[in-house]
């Protein structure tokens, strides 16, 4: 009712204000109320469930290959499809038919808990030089190994950066020449560091207290994809000994 | 959701309200479209996604500032499709072919000025008899937000036409 009395209120309002403002509105207006639909509109008001979008699935199909495509990429440094064929082969092999324990290539896990906060430092989480500040950025990253030619970048930031100490944040690409990277996060009371390349995941994250007591636990995750071993040579067959004239 | 009886019920009410609000709500859309025939085929659309709306539980205001809204919406969105799409055929089609325009309305050549939302500020003003707030609840903007475009409008209308009877005056003379 209010709304209404409101409504009124202001139509003779409008009216006064355009009558004097704009003249020509009240022939727009007179104009538009003629307007009428041609012909009787058929509405369906029938009970339909809303569509579905199935946006989502497709967008999850569509990251999904993409992350396994780029997975198979990186896994064996190559983009020929018979070679990731190849390498997702071995490791169905594998995880049927497990290797035997002790096998070095076989998949593994494992975590290890210690009560020293220094006790397991692999990946950059090592404490050292405090009180050092420094910024640094490395190319070719320490550690490489073998005799084919690897680019590596190191990143390091926070006080000890880039002496063996992960204070600070330090994020190393292609750590020992085998693709992947490794960072590390934190000194002291509370530290964390991981590697991830081809040859599977470890890390890392430790907490003590005041006192120095305190434990890390450490974990890896082993998943021996390797680039597939290119056929050997052909066997060079010796030379039948000289026969005696 | 609703159940068969309930939506048998609902049913019922839109034909109602349909009854009651079809030719408003074919005046507002055909105010900011422009055209006769799109009006037609949006008023039918408001009415059916008001009424999933409704069915949805999706509606929160008064079922005529419910409908006003929506067909505001729809409008507004069909004329930017139409705008778009009027860009990328106007390369394509060759000068002086397209249909010869029927001489316009004086309503049409003021309401032609405006962009679509203020047609939908200006129409409502104009013919819906409704408060700022029913208006700022429709348009999804502030009160004060609602006067100053009325304001706007009117007054692009107005250079609109008077500019053009300048123009005709002058061709006539």
């Amino acid at each position: 009712m209010g709304n209404t009395a409101m409504r009124g209120v202001k139509a003779v309002a409008d009216d006064d204000r355009d009558r004097f403002d704009f003249p020509w509105a009240k022939v727009i207006r007179n104009e538009i109320e003629t307007w009428q639909p041609s012909r009787r509109l058929e509405v369906n008001l029938e009970c339909r469930p809303a569509p579905a979008h199935p946006d989502w699935r497709l967008a999850a199909l569509v990251v999904g290959t993409l992350a396994l495509i780029l997975n198979f990429a990186v896994a064996t440094r190559s983009v020929d499809p018979r070679q990731w064929w190849e390498a997702a082969q071995t490791v169905v092999r594998q995880l049927v038919q497990p290797a035997p324990p002790g096998h070095l290539s076989g998949p593994s896990r494992a975590a290890v808990m210690g009560t020293d906060p220094y006790q397991h430092v692999s990946g950059g989480a090592s404490a050292g030089g405090p009180g050092s500040t420094a910024s640094t950025v490395r190319s070719a990253a320490e550690g490489q190994s073998g005799s084919s030619p690897t680019v590596g970048l190191s990143v390091a930031t926070g006080p000890g950066a880039g002496t063996n100490s992960g204070q600070g944040v330090e994020v190393t690409s292609n750590p020992r020449g085998r693709g992947g990277m490794t960072g590390s996060i934190g000194e002291g009371p509370a530290h964390a560091s991981g590697t991830i390349d081809g040859a599977g995941m470890r890390g890392c994250m430790g907490a003590y207290g005041p006192t120095g007591r305190g434990s890390n636990i450490c974990g890896s995750v082993n998943s021996p994809v390797t680039a597939p071993v290119p056929p050997l040579p052909a066997p060079v067959v010796p030379d039948a000994a000289p026969t005696p004239p | 959701m609703h159940d068969e009886s309930q939506t048998r019920r609902l049913a019922g009410e839109f034909e109602h309200l349909y009854e009651i609000y079809e030719a408003r709500i074919y005046r507002v859309i055909r105010a900011i479209v422009l055209d006769a025939a799109a009006a037609e085929d949006l008023t039918r659309k408001t009415f059916e996604r008001a009424f999933r709306e409704q069915q949805n539980g999706k509606r929160t205001s008064s079922a005529r500032v419910a409908l006003h809204r929506v067909a505001v919406d729809t409008a507004i969105s069909h004329t930017r499709r139409q705008n778009l799409t009027g860009l990328l055929l106007r390369r394509l089609r060759a000068r002086g072919k397209g249909a010869a325009a029927a001489p316009a309305s004086t309503a049409t050549r003021a309401l032609g000025a405006l962009s679509p939302e203020l047609r939908a500020v200006a129409v409502l003003h104009l013919c819906g008899r409704m408060t700022s707030d029913e208006m700022a609840a429709i348009l999804g903007t502030r009160p004060s937000g609602v006067d100053s475009r009325i304001g706007t409008a009117m007054q692009i209308m107005g250079q609109a036409l008077n500019g053009m009877d300048g123009q005709h005056g002058n061709a006539g003379g």
